[in-house]
């Protein structure tokens, strides 16, 4: 059946179900070879007469059912009766009776066969009729000449075939899964029958459809999401890999986001969740000779929903960072995964996230949380975002024999910008903690073999939800790191943050003033200090701590921005991961697993302290003294020379845009 | 003018200016199997402008990869390039440096019998390249072979 204007596909995802598959499976059973060897027991038997009238009874509903050109292969069923003969002693009158069961279940399936076939027929007689009719709408609509009432008369043509098309195969559809569940009691009864006749009906599997519930293939049930990525790998590891594929072809949009599944299954379950989310759009667009923008404005016209087109959208952003994420020699693609997939998370906004390098077979795996204004929808995954291609280039390099792979992580919901209120308050960063400590923990779950180190970067809001993730949710990673942190709200030292053995690195430009608001917390808690329950949900302003200041426990790594020369939030906020940075450099030292590398490279920076007094006692070492309840204002990376901090590759005039 | 970072550069000229020294590297080192790409990077995290040219060549390890790698460095060094990072930069692997384009060379993270260079260049594209398809790679393998 060939099809110029309706997706086969596109009917199917609209239908709720796919009925040429169900046609497949049922044709795929073989009455004949059931009816031979139900000939074949009746004939070994010693058959009274009430079981030959039986048997004849039933080998008639299947004569009458059976139209098959392949019904003549002979079953080799000498052996098959043999078997059961010698097991039940030749003279039984259960063998003539198994006979009957067999000839009734071979009916069934024949019946089921032909009823079958005969609703495909109907419906792809039906579908390049109506394909046809579209067809001739849509040249109409090529005629300049046509008024806007026909136009619009045409439109509405061509989107009453397509409603046909899909009514057609929603009956379709509902009809073959009323014949294959009509089919499937019979056949539960028929077996029910042979297992009292003594028969064990398992040399019948082979010959029955392979979609009849008889065998094990319940639906397989699929752990709740509460339970421990553990529990989920232990589960995932016990099924066959012909269970995992039915899985992935099933429930890919379950499959894709459970943590506990290993990477890979996952990326294929969201590869197709997201490809479908394209071509329902891409395919009418084809349909109507338009581009899919085209298409996306005026979605009601074409039969799709918001919803639709929210999916459309998100997975255009998803597969966008695929595609930028295999790097620059497309000849040697970067082998990238996608983690995580849920176009309609966050109102929209979407939740997806991308690996660079394998994280269950790659050593070291780092995770990249973003902050505010970051979302899939806004392209935060595209775009020419470089933080995680630049990483996994630095890492690797820092240590090529254990690789790093590189997570973008675009999995809770920012807030918006600037004006978005929530940027003040750590609300969103409480929620996001949650998600982000689910996600990584699942990672140790799914990796393969030992030595695995993991480390959690946070940038600006983001660093915040890195920061309550471990001190909130029992994130387990083996390093953390700040960048431009404006607070690590409830974590108020490194000790908060419970590694095991590892480190809190900060990363804090001194032109960075987003670095410095949690130097203000102070005021913030002198303010909102009686606001408990503001303080519990977190929607009082305020995002805690600064991880940079002296007393915080932190290790600060150097992450000044070449070529400023004053504080300068638009740029000096933006260029941690910049190629040939400090913080760049920092970042893969440690991501790859040599933190401890960091002071013998030169890259280490002295916390922020409070002003003071500093006081020189002859014979000892001048002393600064704080002046107490003042904040660690004083930066000591103002004072670098300026040859240390490299202007060579920056344009000086975007400094001032 | 591509020294002079008072002036921005057009698209084709920070492409010319990290293509060209590609073309030289692999001419110059004798690199084998050579496959590569270009496209313009943001120098920020926002996707904004500046641009960077940033060209990835990959090339076959042949005998032992560090005495490779070196061999290689040494091929550049002689045809003017400076060896390590340029001042005030950092970055892990071989680096080098020529005329304010930097050269970064490592193994292929995913398949290490293949080497890689990749070079960075300036920040000076003030082009808006946030829909404009040209932060994905382009294919520049026949511009890096023809001989």
């Amino acid at each position: 059946m060939q099809l110029r204007y309706i997706s086969i596909p596109a009917l199917i995802a609209e239908a709720g179900g796919d009925p040429w598959a169900i046609n497949q499976s049922l044709q795929g059973g073989c009455p004949a070879q059931i009816s031979d060897l139900a000939e074949a027991f009746h004939a070994a038997g010693r058959c009274t007469a009430e079981a030959s009238t039986a048997f004849e009874q039933a080998r008639r509903g299947f004569d009458a059912a059976w139209n098959h050109q392949n019904g003549d292969h002979p079953i080799n069923d000498s052996g098959e009766v043999q078997r059961v003969t010698s097991s039940l002693g030749a003279q039984s009158l259960q063998l003539p009776k198994i006979g009957v069961d067999l000839e009734i279940v071979a009916a069934a399936l024949a019946e089921a066969q032909r009823t079958a076939s005969g609703q495909i027929t109907t419906l792809e007689g039906r579908l390049p009729q109506l394909d046809s009719e579209i067809g001739q709408a849509v040249e109409m609509e090529k005629n300049l000449q046509l008024s806007p009432d026909d136009k619009t008369a045409l439109d509405a043509f061509i989107g009453a075939c397509e409603q046909d098309a899909i009514d057609d195969t929603k009956a379709a559809l509902g009809r073959l899964q009323s014949i294959r569940n009509g089919y499937s009691d019979y056949l539960q009864k028929s077996l029910a029958n042979l297992r009292t006749d003594g028969y064990d009906a398992a040399a019948i599997q082979r010959l029955d459809a392979p979609e009849s519930p008889a065998k094990p293939e319940a639906p397989i049930q699929i752990p709740r999401p509460s339970i421990s990525a553990e529990d989920v790998h232990t589960w995932w590891m016990s099924l066959t890999s012909e269970e995992r594929q039915r899985l992935i072809a099933e429930q890919p949009d379950q499959i894709g986001n459970l943590n506990g599944v290993p990477v890979g299954a996952r990326s294929d379950a969201n590869v197709a969740v997201m490809m479908q989310d394209l071509n329902r759009v891409r395919d009418i667009a084809v349909r109507h000779g338009l581009s899919a923008d085209e298409v996306t404005r005026d979605p009601a016209k074409y039969g799709l929903s918001a919803t639709d087109i929210t999916r459309y959208q998100n997975a255009d952003q998803t597969k966008q960072g695929l595609d930028h994420d295999v790097g620059n020699d497309l000849r040697h693609p970067h082998p990238v995964y996608l983690c995580a997939y849920d176009p309609l998370a966050f109102g929209g906004e979407g939740r997806a996230a991308i690996a660079i390098g394998n994280p269950d077979t790659a050593k070291n795996t780092a995770v990249i949380v973003p902050g505010a204004s970051s979302s899939v929808h806004g392209g935060w995954l595209c775009d020419d975002h470089n933080d995680a291609i630049n990483l996994y280039a630095q890492a690797n390099a820092a240590d090529p024999k254990n690789p790093t792979a590189v997570i973008a992580w675009m999995g809770y919901n920012a807030p918006n910008d600037g004006k978005d209120p929530r940027i003040a308050t750590p609300m969103l960063a409480r929620a996001g903690s949650a998600a982000l400590a689910h996600d990584v923990n699942g990672l140790w779950a799914t990796h393969l073999g030992g030595g695995q180190h993991a480390t959690v970067l946070g940038h600006s809001y983001g660093a915040t939800t890195v920061a309550d993730a471990f001190c909130l949710h029992g994130m387990h990673a083996n390093d953390a790191v700040l960048l431009g942190c404006p607070g690590t709200d409830l974590a108020r030292n490194a000790a908060s943050f419970h590694l095991d053995g590892g480190h809190v690195y900060v990363g804090a430009a001194s032109t960075d003033p987003v670095s410095m608001i949690g130097e203000s917390d102070g005021l913030n808690r002198y303010v909102f200090g009686d606001d408990i329950g503001g303080q519990l949900l977190g929607t009082d302003p305020g995002l805690g701590t600064d991880p940079a200041a002296d007393g915080f426990g932190s290790i600060r790594f150097r992450a000044e921005v070449h070529g400023s020369d004053g504080i300068n939030a638009r740029h000096d906020h933006s260029q941690y991961y910049a190629p040939g940075s400090e913080a760049l450099h920092s970042m893969a030292g440690i991501a790859s697993g040599h933190g401890g590398s960091l002071g013998a490279d030169g890259m280490l920076a002295q916390p922020r302290h409070q002003p003071g007094v500093q006081i020189k006692i002859p014979g000892l070492d001048p002393v600064n003294i704080g002046i107490p309840g003042t904040p660690a204002s004083i930066d000591p990376e103002w004072n670098r020379p300026p040859g240390s901090i490299t202007n060579d590759h920056v344009f000086d005039a975007q400094d001032h845009h | 003018m591509l020294h002079d970072s008072a002036h921005p550069l057009t698209n084709d000229q920070a492409m010319a200016q990290v293509v060209d020294p590609a073309k030289q590297i692999v001419a110059a080192a004798d690199l084998q199997g050579v496959s590569g790409g270009f496209s313009f990077a943001s120098c920020n995290d926002q996707g904004d402008p500046p641009y960077q040219g940033t060209v990835t060549v990959s090339f076959l390890l042949r005998g032992d990869p560090d005495a490779y790698f070196r061999q290689v460095r040494a091929a550049m060094i002689a045809h003017g390039w400076n060896d390590g990072a340029p001042p005030g930069q950092h970055y892990h692997g071989t680096t080098l440096n020529k005329d304010r384009v930097t050269a970064n060379m490592s193994f292929m993270p995913s398949d290490h019998s293949y080497g890689q260079i990749m070079l960075y260049g300036q920040c000076r594209n003030t082009t808006d390249h946030h829909h404009d398809g040209k932060t994905n790679s382009v294919d520049i393998t026949n511009q890096l072979t023809a001989r």
